[in-house]
């Protein structure tokens, strides 16, 4: 057991196992002038956003831009897009785990921070959306003194139950995926407040055996529940337009065709936010051409089949023969709403089509142009879907334009401030790599790195 | 065991995690109970629960249980309001199964997950107020450890050996 070799390759798994933790502890040093600038920005534009909400408050929905019968516009867009952005966190973090893909290790905790932010700020939008967002305690089921249930035939209340569950569960997988990180922070902390904070947040966690033992069968219990649950909120976001007879929304493909979108705009968001990360913080060893080819991939899956899913929607209409089925397709190409259509189009469509040439997939710089284009591209997809379909439904007298306000435009800005602002604390403060993970299933270069240290 | 004899014992540490695991092994051959015999680890591979023999976690029956709870709450919430506010519509009956699903698997989901990490914190003592002997801050960053309790001398020595002949790169004696 103690000869020359096992001892040698023993110092080297412990040197890069050292590397481990300085490198991704090394993220959370007192945050620099770059960091401060961004959270300046994002404070900024956040504050606009809340200013313009409250406004909407004091004055009513009326300083939106709904014009009937669009009574469902950009907030609701924005809800559908964060919900979307929130999947593929959970698809790297718990689905990919279940497939044993190598490697997500790098990018998952990334991922499922996403998704708990993501969520955190689609849960605004419908009460913001509900314009008196004092009655939104409606939608919960409690025994209430006017003995009101809420109706559980709407949609609407099983995005309720399935956002927050979604929500609950997710952060609980983040968290838990977090403590015995923490617990690394915790042992190297320098600062008195970083001691009491990670010493509070690691619960006295140790990597015992017993620890250990009941730590893994749990975290694939989740991962496990959690995989269906991914497919489910998105289906029911889904089915928040689909159970309506509404012309462009009332199809059974939207279920699977929502879940793909989801994650096809999911790992965009992963990409943007990866590609600075990787830079600001260093990570090249851990994060590297291997993992964005991946990611890559995985983006141009998702594209195919977000794009299969606008064809058979197409196709659908016009086999239907439904005269209105087929105005609403006609109108999203060439009517009034065309320029926002052909954005999605091109967007979700055209340009993830780059990433059949690995020099793209492989590309740091295009990979985060690529990502922006889809971000954008799947924004405009709800925009469509939408308000698109509200503008153009059966009766052609009630046709109408809808035109965003400022008040919309400001909150949907600070949305993203809001989820930026998270991010960068989050950055900050706890692990942004599963250290402990990351260790046991070592990125190609540090692998390489020890290699060499053996043999040296 | 009394909490002062627990606070004694030999602290052993090691490169890699089939040597503590070993020495774990050897440790329990020698005679020492399981429960006096803590391993410590800086990853959490699989590997620790079949290298050392322990007995699969409860945490399953955890999770199963909560999940059946939150089905049967799904069925139950949704049943029973369809009934306590009665929504008629069209003459249409006034519950409707396909929708009461959505309800029970996503409360199946919720229970499940919050019963499974209830039962981690349970079965794996945390929070925990205060660290447990035998730990050292490297043993969440690059090495692996094993701590045995023992009071006796003899006890003691013995550990000691068997860690220092099984690869331990250092061996302290944790008295205080």
């Amino acid at each position: 057991m103690t000869d020359i070799t096992s001892l040698r390759s023993g110092r080297a798994q412990a040197g890069v196992f050292r590397r481990v933790n300085r490198d991704v502890l090394a993220t959370l040093q007192r945050p620099g002038v770059g960091w401060a600038a961004m959270m300046a920005i994002v404070l900024t534009v956040l504050g606009i956003g809340v200013i313009a909400e409250i406004y909407q408050i004091k004055v009513g929905l009326g300083v939106a831009g709904y014009v009937p019968p669009i009574m469902w516009a950009v907030y609701i867009t924005n809800f559908v897009f964060w919900v979307g952005i929130a999947h593929s966190g959970t698809l790297i973090s718990a689905i990919l785990f279940l497939f044993r893909a190598q490697f997500r290790t790098a990018v998952y905790r990334i991922s499922e921070t996403m998704t708990v932010f993501a969520v955190m700020t689609a849960g605004l939008f419908p009460l913001i959306h509900l314009g008196r967002v004092w009655y939104f305690y409606y939608l919960v089921p409690y025994p209430n003194e006017r003995l009101l249930w809420p109706n559980f035939r709407s949609p609407l209340v099983w995005d309720f139950f399935a956002i927050s569950t979604y929500f609950t569960i997710s952060s609980v997988f983040l968290y838990v995926g977090l403590i015995p990180d923490i617990a690394a922070a915790r042992d190297r902390a320098q600062t008195r407040f970083r001691q009491k904070l990670y010493g509070a947040l690691s619960l006295g966690w140790q990597g015992t055996d017993s620890q250990w033992r009941h730590y893994n069968r749990a975290y694939l219990f989740l991962a496990g529940l959690a995989t269906p649950l991914v497919l489910s909120v998105h289906s029911v976001v889904s089915w928040d337009f689909a159970m309506a007879i509404v012309p462009g929304w009332h199809s059974t493909i939207f279920a699977p065709y929502f879940v793909a979108g989801a994650i096809f705009s999911g790992v965009a968001m992963v990409i943007t936010l990866v590609v600075p990360l990787r830079k600001a913080f260093r990570l090249q060893d851990y994060i590297d051409e291997y993992h964005l080819d991946r990611l890559a991939k995985l983006l141009l899956l998702t594209s195919s089949i977000v794009f299969y899913a606008y064809l058979v929607e197409v196709w659908t209409a016009w086999y239907s023969g439904s005269p209105y089925e087929r105005a609403i397709f006609w109108d999203r190409a060439f009517g009034q709403y065309a320029w926002a259509s052909w954005i999605m189009y091109g967007c979700n469509c055209i340009i993830p089509l780059v990433l059949w040439f690995k020099r793209v997939r492989t590309s740091w710089f295009w990979m985060f142009i690529v990502s922006i284009f889809v971000n954008i591209g799947m924004w405009f997809e709800r925009f469509v879907i939408i308000i698109q379909s509200l503008a153009h439904e059966f009766v052609p007298y009630q046709w109408d334009y809808y035109n965003p306000t400022w008040v919309e435009m400001a909150i949907t800005a600070g949305s993203f401030a809001w989820f930026l602002m998270w991010f960068l604390l989050f950055i900050k403060f706890l692990p942004s790599m599963a250290i402990a993970e990351l260790k046991e299933l070592l990125p190609p270069r540090l692998k390489r790195q020890k290699k060499e240290m053996e043999t040296a | 065991m009394s909490a002062e004899v627990m606070e004694r014992g030999v602290r052993g540490a090691f490169y890699t995690l089939e040597e503590a695991a070993h020495a774990v092994n050897a440790l329990e051959a020698e005679g020492f109970a399981a429960d006096d015999i803590t391993l410590f680890s800086p990853i959490p591979t699989s590997e620790i629960e079949d290298e050392l023999d322990r007995p699969p976690s409860p945490v399953r029956y955890f999770t199963i249980t909560g999940g059946i709870l939150g089905c049967i709450t799904g069925f139950v919430l949704t049943y029973w309001t369809f009934f306590a506010w009665p929504l008629h519509v069209g003459g249409k009956p006034l519950s409707s199964f396909p929708v009461t699903v959505v309800i029970m698997f996503e409360l199946t989901v919720l229970l499940g997950g919050l019963f499974s990490v209830a039962a981690v914190f349970i079965f794996s003592r945390i929070p925990a107020l205060t660290i447990k002997p035998g730990y050292h801050p490297r043993f969440s960053e690059d090495l692996f450890g094993v701590f045995v309790h023992a009071s006796e001398d003899e006890g003691k020595k013995n550990a000691s050996q068997v860690l220092s002949g099984l690869g331990a790169i250092e061996v302290t004696d944790e008295a205080e």
